[in-house]
Parts: structure tokens; C-alpha cells; sequence
């Protein structure tokens, strides 16, 4: 692994448990989790103040969903991955993320593996592409 | 009734003249019964009178409407009433009617016996008078009257058969005696005019009276009945054809004695010589063809007016109602009963057959005599003296009661006119002319002024009478004039009071002919009325009452309208005496009401017509109005069932949202905790992981108590099991705990619900619950359940700030849904729902359910 630095990591989930355990995992397997949003638009300006490697947001929150939010951050930020989760695999919901242009989807209920797996991977490929 | 007086006291001098007549001048028996016959007149005129005084129709000793009748000749009341002023005619008032009559028949007997020549045999005159007696005297005018009738038309067969019996006697062979065919007597100059005068006046003595019946065998009987009549008549003809050769011998007319007989001669000569300005050289025998057609003339009328004579006074002596009246009447006829109507004519022919046969018989057997002469003329003048003015024939002879009086009245003129041959041609002359002049008078002006009679045609008779009578006389008078006989100059002055007093009687036998023709055309206006338009009537009523209107019978009832105004034109016209004024405006009155009954007839049936369409349309509204309720409540349902289902939809939504909210959030969750805990024990890292293992199993904790809430909120487990009182104290303790809202539930005794009325009334105030936590902004809420009726009601009543009562489609707009669907469920469940509330006023409102006893809950469609 390469680069010193601890990959920082933002989860926005209007579900304050779920946001909770998903932050102590990542901190558990070594992410700084900069930030717990519990709205879309607060997870939007934690991006913007802490410039996480990745952020892990839920898709069905109130007001702006995780989708629309994915894609407003990959318009402002693009060098940030999005990662959603959904409690849905409705394959409608599914399309409409992958038209968000996120870099991967998973569904709650997934295991720890499977998430923590995902998500390396999109940091690795993410800090891959930002070398220049 | 019979009014003798007059006739009798007219028939005085009558029976003088017939005396005079007589060769064989007995003036020795003359005074005594010329005197006997004033008396009885004044006798029978002061019963009349006092009568008429009384009013009393009993006296009269006729049953039959004989008021009206009496009394409906204007002169005759007035006469009466001059009479009734004389002193002491009131005294005479108290002899009796009848013996009035049998004072007049027998004084009429007297003069028939003074007047017979001595060589009468005794019995025959005996048996003449007592005939004429018991007539007079028989109860009741009407059979009387009928023999009357039938003396006189007696008296023209008897001529007839008379001249029958002549000629087949061998006593009609040319040349005929100079004296005349049939009466062979004193060849007196003066006698033989008479006689030969006389003769032609009997003769025409049917000719006169007689037509002036006939049309009483042609009214109105119908076809068949008319051509029994005419063959009647024409079987008449068949014996006249006898009698007009005698007719003609006797005014010198034969054809083969003119040349022979100077009297004849002398007539045709005399006709000649008045024609020969006109003919020249043809007059002679235009004289002759002259009076042979005017012969001929007064023979066909003759004819005529005999079989309608006999058949009136036939159906007089039927239509009398006892048997034992119309007895006496046969004794003129057929000796037939009293028989069906439709047995006139033939009883007329029979009559007409068998009375020619017993007086051709008679004369035969007896041989022309004075007596028979005399005995013709006084029956004939009995019969006018005691029946022809008598209203009883008007009465029974209903067909033309009027031409009856008429021409027996004018017999009796002729007779008079004959009995005037003695006093000379002048004084016959005159008789003539003024009998001439006084049936043409009365008979054609019947037929000018009533010009639209239909049942009856008496002017023809009338004018046949006049025409014969015309005939007669100027025969008489021609034949006699050129002979410049000489006169019995004070027989002219007695002729002439014959001759007034014939006249009177003739006015006064046809007047009240007129105004009996006006109560005939009365009476047949009553019968129309009865006969066709009240029938129709009725059954127009029938018809509406039963509802079987048909069409109504405007033609009746025009009818009837015309009959009423006739009726009411004649009363008007009408002054006769109060009888018959009392009957005419019962009448009037009687058709005025059936007037008036017609017009409400049609005014009901119209009526009826127009209430049927004003009902039909009343319906017809009624019926779309209801349509469009319906019309209207169906599309409210539509509504409130689509935001129903809507609603439905919402909340399964709402459900999914939840579960998606909390309990798969909760579970994901609940596998990353179990994922990190494997990573710490991987790491063995005990104590964490035992901290996250409590964590876990504090989440599952959690999420299995949230997930039974989330159930309980669904569907209350404590309304099954614990009731509905248990359910909304826990239901409002939980509202009160979130809202912070004061609340209480008072609860009382009451009736089992349905389990779905208890998920109504719990529903329904869930939903007021929220309500007042979302709008009211109340601090208290009370909750009443109790017993209402027998029902349930539920009452949520809080002081906030209300609300203006919005009926359902404002509330429906207004965004208030949850109580319009409460409000549908509460009326589904066929309970009342009402929501009270006014600003700063609170809301109430109160749910009403029956028990579960009542009514079973029905689905919404």
C-alpha cells in the first residue's frame, strides 16, 4: 500500500445507527471517516470541507436523494468516488444510479467484506486516476 | 170533455131545419121538442159553467187529463166566463153532469122521434133514440166520442152503401127518377130540389168530414201500415165507384140522363152557359167534364177521409184503456176488441166493409124511407152535437185531433147547409158560400202556418173537406138556382141563424185545434227529449263514470239544446190555462236540468282530460328530479370510491415506506455491527467485540419493538382483545403522551357493536385525534361513549380553535379527506355522522352506529 496517508472517507445516511456502525467499520479496517451526514445536501458540504477519497451515501434519504446528490458531487467533485447503498435492488433504481455515474453500488444487507472490499477498490482506482 | 150544451143547443136549430126538410110538415111536434131542446142546452151549458167554475176535472166524469184539454180553448173559457157572470147559473151549478147528459140525450132522442115522419116504425125510432141515449149516457166521454166518430163515419158509408144497394137493387137504372136515386118521396117541387140537394150533401158528408181524417192513418205508422191504408182507400174507391154514378145522377149528371132529365140537363146547361164565353161551343160538355171531375174529387177525398175516419175512431176505441169502452165503440165497426196497433188499417177496412154491407143491407131490406133520411141526419147531428167538439177526440184521436173537430164540424155545417134546402137557393146560397169560405179559412190556413208539420198533413184533408164542400155547394146551388124555386122567405132568416151558429161552431170546434196542435208539438218535443237525447246522456255519463269514456254525444246534446229552446219558444207562446202551464214549465224545467246536466257532462269529461295531462307532467318532473338525485348521489359515491382506493394506495405506501425507514435500515445495520464484532475477534479483540455483540443484540431489541408497534398501528391488537373502550383509552393515552394534549374518555353502558362498527368508531376518532393535533390547537379533548338509542354513539369534542362547518364537497376540497371518508364509512356502516363546529368555538363531532343487533353493516358498491 502505498501512500502513507489513512484514505478519508465521508458517509452520508439519514438512518443515524446505520451512519454510525457503517463509520465505526471503516474506522475499525483503518479509514479516517472525516464525516457522518444524515442528508444529502449536509454530505455535500462535508465533501466540500473535508475532501474525502470516497464517499459512502445512502440512495433513499428525504429531500435530495443519494442518486441526485451523487450527481451533483460528481459535477462539482469529480475526483470523488461515490459509493451507494440502498436498502432497494430494484433494477430501476439501480439504472438510475448507474446514470448517476457513481463508481459502485451495493445493497444494505450486503456483508462487511463485500462493502469494505468495494469500496478499497474504488479508492485504489480512484487514486490511480488522479495520478497524473 | 163533451161540451152538450153548446152542441145541443146548436143542434136545436139543426133539428129544426131537418124537420122543415121534411116533406111531411109536422109543426105541432116541432114546438115541444125545439123547447125541450133549449132546455136541455141551457141545462148542460150552466153544467159546463160550472165546471169551469170549480176547476174540477172529476165533475166532468173524465179521468183522463180532462182539465187541460177542457180548458184549453181560449174562447170557449172565455165564453164560459161570460157566462159564469149571469145571476143564477151559479145556481144551477148543482145539477149534476149527468144529468145534464141524460137530459140532453133524451131531449136529442125527443127531437129525433118528433121529427120522424108518422110512418116511422115505432120500434125502429125506439131503438134509434135508446141508441143514442145509452151513448150519451155511457161513463166516459172517450167511448162515447168514439161512437160519435164512428155515427159519422157511419153516416157517409151508409150513403155509400146506400147508393151500393141501389144499384145493385136494380134502383139505380137509367133513366133515374127524377126524384132523385135513392130517396124516392113526395115529388114536391121544393121537395125534390131538397131531396136531390140533400142527397148530395150526405153524400158529401164523408167527402167533407172524412179526409179530414185520413191523415191519421198515414202519419208516421210506417211504410206498411201506409200501404195497408192506401189499399184501404183504394178498396173504398172501389165502393165510391158505385156511388159516384149515383153521385153524379143525382146532380143530374149522368151521361146518359142528362138528354133524359131536365134537372140534370138543366145543371149542365146552366154550367154551359156560364162557360160558353169561355168554351163556345164546347161549353156543354166542358159543363159536363167540369162536374164530373169535381164529382170525382169530392169522391176521392171521400174515399180518403172515410178509412181514415173509421181507422181514427178504431184506434180511439183501442187505445181507450178498458175493454168494456171500447165495446161500445165496436158498435160502430167490426165488432173487433180492442187489438194491436197493428190492426188498424186492417179494422179499418174490415169496418169500412162490414158497415157498407149493413147499410147496403139495411137499405135494402127497408127500402128508402124518410125515416132513414132523418134517422142519417140525426145521427149525424148527434154526433156533432155530443162528440165532435168534445175534447176527448181530441184527446184520443192523437193523430190529428184537430182535423177530426175540424171536419166533423164542417159535416155538421153541411148538414146544416142541407136542412137549408127548404128555406130556399138563397139562403142555401149563402150557407155555401159561408161554408165554403169558413173551411177553406180554417183548413188551408192550418197548412200555411204550419207549414212544417211532419207528422201529420191535415190541410190536405182539410182542403179535400173544403174542395168537397166547394163542390157541393156549387152543385146544390147550380142546380137549383135556374129552377127559381120559391122561397120560404122566414126559412131564410132561419137559415141564416143556422148558419151563424154554424160558423160559431165550427170556430170554436177548430180553434181549439190549434192550441192543441201546440200541446201535441209540445208533447212531441218532451218525447225527443226522453226519447233520444236523454239516453244518450245517460249512457255518457255511464260511460265516464266507469271510465269508458267514448266520444261524447254532441249530437244528442245538440239536439236537446234545440228541444229546450222550442220548448221554451212555445211556452212563451203558449197562454193557456194553469194545468197546462204548470205541465209546460215541469217540462221547461226538466230540460233545463238535463240541459245543465249535458254541460257538466262535457265540462267533466274536459276536465278529466286536462287533471290526466296535469298529473302525467306533475310525474314526469317528480321522475327526472328523482333521476337526477340519483344521477347526482352516484357520481358523489364514484368520487369519494376513487379517493378511497387512492387513499388505500397512499397508505400501503406509507407502509412500505416505513418498513423501508426503519426496519431495513435497523437490520442492515444490525449485520454491520455482527461484521465488525468478526473483524474484532479476528483481531482478537475481545472486549470490543463483546461491547459490539451487546450493541447488537440492544438494536434487535429495538427493531423487534418498533416492528410491533408498527403492527399495533396497522390494526390495534387491544380492539380485538381488549375492546373498543380498552382500545381508545390506550389509543388516547398514546396521543396524549405525543401531543401533549389533555385528554379523557368517559365511557357508559351499551349495546354490542359489530366488529367492523367498533373499527369504524375507533377509526373515527383516531382520525379526529389527529385532526385536532394538526388544526384545532386545543388543550383538551373529551371523548363520550355511550348508549344512544338503539345505537352507539361516540363523541370527540375539543375546545381549540374549530372550524366553519364545511359541508362534505367543501370538505372534500378543503383537504380535510380523512373525515369525508370517515364520514362515508360511518354511513356505510348505516350509522349518522356530524361534525358541530363554529370558530373559536371547539369541534364536535359525534358518530352514531346501531348495536349489532339492528343492522348488519353494508359494503360500499
Amino acid at each position: 500500500m502505498t501512500g502513507t496517508r489513512m484514505p478519508r472517507l465521508v458517509v452520508v445516511d439519514d438512518d443515524r445507527q446505520l451512519a454510525e456502525e457503517l463509520a465505526g467499520l471503516f474506522s475499525d479496517v483503518g479509514y479516517e471517516v472525516t464525516g457522518v451526514a444524515h442528508a444529502a445536501l449536509q454530505g455535500i458540504d462535508l465533501v466540500e470541507m473535508t475532501r474525502p477519497d470516497v464517499v459512502v451515501m445512502d440512495v433513499c434519504m428525504d429531500g435530495m436523494s443519494g442518486t441526485e446528490a451523487a450527481h451533483v458531487l460528481h459535477l462539482q467533485h469529480p475526483e470523488v468516488p461515490v459509493v451507494l447503498l440502498s436498502a432497494y435492488d430494484d433494477e430501476g433504481i439501480v439504472k438510475a444510479a448507474q446514470e448517476a455515474e457513481v463508481a459502485a453500488y451495493l445493497v444494505k444487507g450486503c456483508t462487511a467484506g463485500e462493502l469494505l472490499t468495494t469500496v478499497g477498490t474504488v479508492v485504489r482506482q480512484s487514486q490511480d486516476h488522479g495520478k497524473p | 170533455m163533451a161540451r152538450p150544451g153548446i152542441a145541443v143547443a146548436a143542434s136545436a136549430p139543426v133539428s129544426l131545419i131537418v124537420c122543415s126538410a121534411l116533406p111531411s110538415h109536422r109543426p105541432s111536434q116541432l114546438a115541444p121538442c125545439l123547447l125541450g131542446l133549449v132546455a136541455a142546452a141551457v141545462l148542460v151549458v150552466a153544467a159546463e159553467v160550472a165546471s169551469f167554475d170549480r176547476g174540477d176535472a172529476e165533475t166532468n166524469g173524465d179521468t183522463a187529463g180532462a182539465g187541460p184539454n177542457r180548458w184549453s180553448d181560449p174562447a170557449m173559457v172565455s165564453v164560459y166566463r161570460w157566462l159564469a157572470h149571469w145571476p143564477g147559473v151559479a145556481g144551477v151549478s148543482a145539477v149534476s153532469w149527468w144529468a145534464a147528459r141524460v137530459g140532453a140525450a133524451g131531449l136529442l132522442g125527443a127531437v129525433a122521434l118528433g121529427a120522424v115522419n108518422t110512418s116511422l116504425p115505432v120500434p125502429v125510432a125506439a131503438g134509434v133514440v135508446g141508441a143514442m141515449a145509452v151513448f150519451s149516457l155511457a161513463p166516459g166521454s172517450r167511448h162515447l166520442v168514439h161512437v160519435a166518430l164512428g155515427l159519422v163515419a157511419v153516416t157517409g158509408l151508409l150513403v155509400t152503401g146506400s147508393g151500393v144497394a141501389a144499384l145493385l137493387g136494380g134502383h139505380l137504372t137509367a133513366p133515374l127518377l127524377p126524384s132523385g136515386p135513392l130517396w124516392p118521396t113526395n115529388s114536391a117541387a121544393s121537395g125534390v130540389v131538397v131531396q136531390t140537394a140533400t142527397t148530395v150533401v150526405l153524400l158529401s158528408l164523408a167527402a167533407v168530414c172524412l179526409p179530414a181524417v185520413s191523415p191519421a192513418t198515414s202519419a208516421g205508422r210506417g211504410k206498411a201500415s201506409k200501404l195497408v191504408t192506401w189499399t184501404t182507400v183504394g178498396t173504398a174507391v172501389v165502393c165510391w165507384v158505385f156511388a159516384v154514378p149515383a153521385l153524379l145522377r143525382a146532380g143530374g149528371l149522368s151521361m146518359s140522363s142528362i138528354v133524359l132529365q131536365g134537372r140534370g140537363g138543366a145543371l149542365s146547361s146552366a154550367l154551359a152557359a156560364t162557360l160558353t164565353p169561355l168554351a163556345g161551343t164546347d161549353a156543354a160538355a166542358l159543363a159536363r167534364w167540369s162536374l164530373c171531375a169535381a164529382c170525382l174529387a169530392a169522391a176521392f177525398a171521400a174515399l180518403a177521409g172515410g178509412t181514415g175516419l173509421a181507422e181514427t175512431a178504431w184506434g180511439a176505441a183501442r187505445s181507450s184503456r178498458a175493454g168494456k169502452h171500447g165495446a161500445a165503440a165496436v158498435g160502430m165497426g167490426a165488432g173487433r176488441r180492442q187489438s194491436h196497433a197493428r190492426t188498424t188499417p186492417f179494422g179499418t177496412l174490415a169496418a169500412v166493409a162490414l158497415t157498407t154491407g149493413l147499410a147496403s143491407a139495411g137499405v135494402v131490406a127497408l127500402g128508402p124511407r124518410d125515416w132513414l133520411l132523418v134517422a142519417l141526419g140525426c145521427l149525424a147531428t148527434g154526433a156533432l152535437a155530443l162528440a165532435s167538439l168534445a175534447p176527448p177526440v181530441v184527446r184520443q184521436c192523437q193523430r190529428l185531433p184537430a182535423a177530426v173537430r175540424t171536419s166533423v164540424a164542417v159535416t155538421w155545417v153541411v148538414v146544416v147547409a142541407a136542412a137549408l134546402g127548404s128555406a130556399g137557393p138563397r139562403a142555401l146560397a149563402v150557407d155555401g158560400v159561408a161554408a165554403l169560405v169558413g173551411a177553406f179559412a180554417l183548413g188551408w190556413r192550418g197548412r200555411v202556418a204550419r207549414g212544417t208539420w211532419k207528422t201529420r198533413r191535415p190541410a190536405l184533408p182539410w182542403g179535400t173537406a173544403a174542395v168537397a164542400l166547394v163542390v157541393t155547394s156549387a152543385v146544390t146551388t147550380l142546380e137549383v138556382l135556374p129552377l127559381g124555386n120559391s122561397a120560404h122567405d122566414g126559412a131564410l132568416w132561419r137559415g141564416l141563424a143556422v148558419v151563424v151558429m154554424g160558423a160559431g161552431v165550427v170556430v170554436l170546434a177548430v180553434y181549439p185545434a190549434t192550441s192543441r196542435l201546440r200541446v201535441e208539438h209540445l208533447a212531441h218535443s218532451a218525447s225527443t227529449l226522453a226519447g233520444t237525447a236523454l239516453p244518450a246522456l245517460v249512457k255518457a255519463l255511464e260511460g265516464l263514470a266507469t271510465g269508458d269514456a267514448g266520444p261524447l254525444p254532441t249530437a244528442e246534446m245538440s239536439e236537446l239544446k234545440a228541444a229546450t229552446r222550442l220548448l221554451e219558444t212555445e211556452l212563451g207562446a203558449y197562454r193557456e190555462s194553469e194545468a197546462m202551464l204548470e205541465l209546460t214549465r215541469a217540462l221547461v224545467d226538466a230540460s233545463m236540468q238535463v240541459q245543465r246536466l249535458a254541460a257538466g257532462i262535457e265540462a267533466f269529461a274536459l276536465l278529466d282530460e286536462r287533471r290526466l295531462e296535469e298529473l302525467v307532467s306533475e310525474r314526469t318532473a317528480m321522475l327526472s328530479h328523482a333521476n337526477r338525485h340519483l344521477s347526482d348521489t352516484q357520481w358523489r359515491r364514484r368520487q369519494l370510491l376513487d379517493r378511497t382506493v387512492q387513499v388505500a394506495e397512499g397508505e400501503r405506501a406509507r407502509i412500505a415506506a416505513n418498513l423501508h425507514d426503519g426496519p431495513i435500515q435497523r437490520l442492515a445495520a444490525l449485520g454491520l455491527i455482527l461484521d465488525r464484532c468478526r473483524l474484532r475477534i479476528d483481531r482478537d479483540d475481545k472486549a470490543s467485540a463483546r461491547d459490539l455483540v451487546k450493541r447488537a443484540r440492544t438494536a434487535l431489541s429495538d427493531e423487534i419493538h418498533s416492528l410491533r408497534q408498527m403492527m399495533s398501528e396497522l390494526r390495534p391488537p387491544i380492539l380485538d382483545e381488549g375492546g373498543l373502550e380498552a382500545a381508545l383509552r390506550d389509543q388516547l393515552s398514546g396521543w396524549s403522551t405525543i401531543t401533549g394534549i389533555e385528554s379523557r374518555l368517559e365511557a357508559g353502558e351499551r349495546g354490542p357493536l359489530s366488529t367492523n362498527g367498533e373499527t369504524v368508531i375507533y377509526r373515527v376518532v383516531q382520525e379526529s385525534l389527529a385532526n385536532v393535533a394538526k388544526h384545532a390547537g386545543a388543550t383538551h379533548v373529551l371523548v363520550t361513549l355511550a348508549q344512544s338509542g338503539n345505537g352507539v354513539e361516540v363523541v370527540v369534542r375539543d375546545n381549540g380553535r374549530g372550524f366553519k362547518a364545511l359541508s362534505q364537497p367543501d370538505l372534500l376540497h378543503g383537504g380535510h379527506f380523512g373525515l369525508v371518508v370517515m364520514r362515508e364509512r360511518v354511513e356505510l356502516a348505516a350509522g349518522r355522522f356530524e361534525i358541530q363546529s363554529a370558530p373559536l368555538n371547539g369541534t364536535e363531532i359525534a358518530v352514531w352506529l346501531p348495536t349489532s343487533s339492528t343492522n348488519e353493516p353494508v359494503e360500499a358498491a
